[in-house]
């Protein structure tokens, strides 16, 4: 029985699981908070100066009031000067920004961790409808995770330096599992409270928010006294939702549509009422529910959903700053539409369709389904359309006068690539070529 | 290949054994800390007139309180917030004129702006109330300071007047607006700094 017991707390909290989701996880929420920052930034003086509209000694009262107990991070307590307040400001999009790409992410989340915390203890009277608690409690959670594992450029970094390879390393999930308890409970007091009201029980309390000009942002159809129906029906679909997130999404084959469920009900609140990022944050929240085998799925469901196609690129397999390309593309490549062909393998060659071996040193050739083939410039432009980190820059790739200057780029690249700089993997190899073990001076060309 | 021997056996056995302990040891205390968390959220989260709040909460608080996890998700729970609420700055100048100026309202707002004003909803809705009176002298200054747009006659006197009314049932009347002064204060030159 002890054994048993032992043995599913252990399989729960600590058998290991691949990192995708967490690491998409800490890339959402890192975004979100860099959002959340910016939003505060052009009133920063009014909520946290002395000479805002909530001075330090307002704010001891209302911390001794709302939540009394320590506050060891509540550093814009004593300093407060408008120069600290900007810098300490941008210090906290900057930290933001780093975990959102996932560059020194354990340093950048603590960042983010203690500027959350500086804003919330400084002055929480406006935290936003729990948005910045969510922000707080998730950010908290990924800080106890190694949620660089996956979906980050220390990753890339990893890969460059050929520490690890195409596998994320896998991790254990503890943390991830006390943001799904964290998610149910929010559920759990929420639904539990609203149980408790007069308005939520005769199904008409989802009129009222809606109808405060304050507070609601789009209309909303039929949520009036002609269309009662309507009004129970929000009411008590989204209590029976809150109930759901917070008791059946633990059932596996429940948790999906219990989740689909959570999306909508957000994103019908997004719709309809001006709560800012705090939809966007449940919502990312459910990421940490989210298996690896889900987003395996999502991967290969979306590029069909929109008829992403596949792509193919001869590339020189020979040189070193190619290859290095080539793994930033894989590695920015997530929903895996391009496959890279080494032009010096004549089988690989063979796959192209007639592609001439002369042409392909030429330039790098990438070629679509339907066989049409395109150069240089040309085959990286349609690399970018099929990277999705790469697509907001292909509407400038298409501005008349980009593709020439483009080209000329790229012909640049092509001509000085033995002296740009190669991934570090490639780099070692190139030194230790480069310094036969007989001693005799190296014949091989030199890469930086 | 070299033989190994009985000394790199036993060198080989204790790092093993090191490693096992070390990851034992590391995992007794992460187990510690998830007991705790999931303890420490559970009693912060259920009602505050549950005995395990009242007994729990002096042992959990300075965690909470500490980690910036203090935490309440009833909203719009048990009743959805009905107030539609405004605070008006009413400012008299040195030279005698009237200014009304109001703290953002959302509905005065674009999207994009009152998105990222959010904020202000907010604060007028906490700020508005009588228990918040502490608010109120930074509140008249603030607006005195927004409105302070000629040098040569600056904001002498403002008034805080709070305007609402509540949204009433589905089909019923919407009441027409209610005002209150709720404070008023002179404004003096190291105000407006």
């Amino acid at each position: 029985m002890l054994k048993g017991i032992r043995r599913v707390w252990n399989g729960f909290w600590f058998e290991k699981v691949a990192s995708g989701p967490l690491g998409l996880l800490r890339l959402v929420i890192g975004l979100l908070a860099t959002v959340s920052c910016l939003q505060l930034w052009p009133d920063r003086l009014a909520w946290f100066s002395d000479r805002g509209l909530f001075p330090t000694s307002i704010s001891d009262t209302w911390n001794s009031l709302a939540a009394p107990g320590p506050r060891p991070l509540n550093f814009l307590h004593a300093f407060h000067s408008d120069w600290f307040i900007t810098a300490f400001m941008a210090v906290f999009v900057a930290a933001a920004l780093l975990m959102t790409v996932g560059l020194w992410s354990r340093v950048s989340t603590l960042i983010v961790y203690i500027g959350l915390n500086m804003i919330h203890d400084r002055n929480a009277a406006v935290n936003t409808a729990g948005s910045d608690c969510v922000l707080i409690c998730m950010v908290f959670l990924l800080l106890l995770a190694p949620s660089g594992a996956s979906c980050s450029l220390d990753r890339l970094f990893r890969i460059l330096r050929g520490k690890e390879d195409d596998e994320a390393p896998r991790v254990a999930p503890w943390p991830l599992r006390l943001a799904q308890i964290q998610v149910a409970i929010v559920y759990a007091v929420t639904a539990s409270s609203k149980l408790l009201g007069e308005q939520w029980r005769n199904g008409v309390a989802a009129y009222y928010p809606m109808s405060l000009p304050e507070l609601s942002r789009f209309p909303v159809p039929l949520m009036d006294a002609n269309h009662l129906w309507f009004v129970h029906f929000v009411t008590y679909s989204a209590l029976a939702i809150e109930v759901a997130l917070a008791l059946l999404v633990w059932i596996p084959a429940l948790r999906l549509p219990v989740l689909a469920g959570g999306v909508l009900l957000h994103l019908g609140i997004e719709y309809s009422l001006n709560l800012p990022l705090f939809s966007f944050l449940m919502i990312a929240s459910y990421l940490s529910f989210i298996e690896q085998s889900d987003l395996e799925a999502f991967r290969v469901w979306l590029p069909r959903a929109i008829r992403l196609t596949r792509l193919r690129i001869l590339f020189d397999g020979e040189c070193e700053f190619c290859r290095s390309v080539l793994l930033i593309l894989q590695f920015c490549d997530a929903f895996p539409r391009i496959e890279f062909l080494d032009y010096h393998q004549p089988q690989q060659l063979a796959q192209t369709g007639g592609v001439a071996f002369a042409d392909a040193e030429k330039s790098a050739i990438a070629i679509d389904e339907r066989n049409r083939r395109y150069a240089g410039y040309y085959a990286f432009r349609q690399a970018a359309l099929r990277i999705p980190i790469l697509l907001p820059l292909v509407p400038f790739l298409y501005i008349p006068g980009v593709p020439r200057l483009g080209e000329t780029a790229y012909k640049w690249v092509t001509e000085h690539r033995s002296h740009l700089p190669v991934a570090w993997r490639y780099r070692k190899k190139a030194e230790d070529e480069e310094v036969p073990h007989d001693g005799s001076a190296a014949q091989h060309k030199t890469l930086r | 290949m070299a033989q190994r021997t009985e000394e790199d056996h036993e060198i080989v056995y204790k790092r093993r054994v090191g490693r096992l302990r070390r990851k034992f040891r590391r995992r007794a205390i992460v187990n510690i800390f998830i007991v705790w968390h999931v303890f420490a959220l559970i009693v912060w989260n259920v009602p505050r007139n549950f005995a395990l709040s009242m007994l729990g909460m002096p042992v959990v608080g300075p965690y909470m309180t500490s980690t910036g996890l203090m935490q309440g998700w009833a909203m719009f729970a048990p009743e959805p917030y009905r107030l539609d609420v405004s605070v008006e700055a009413q400012i008299t100048y040195a030279g005698g004129e009237m200014r009304s100026w109001y703290f953002p309202r959302m509905a005065k707002l674009g999207y994009a702006d009152r998105y990222g004003k959010e904020r202000w909803r907010k604060y007028v809705e906490i700020m508005h109330q009588d228990q918040y009176r502490m608010l109120w002298p930074a509140a008249v200054r603030y607006a005195a300071q927004q409105n302070n747009i000629r040098p040569s006659d600056p904001p002498v006197h403002v008034e805080l007047v709070r305007h609402w009314r509540f949204i009433p049932a589905p089909g019923e009347t919407v009441p027409p607006m209610q005002s209150l002064s709720i404070y008023s204060a002179d404004v003096h030159p190291e105000d407006l700094r």
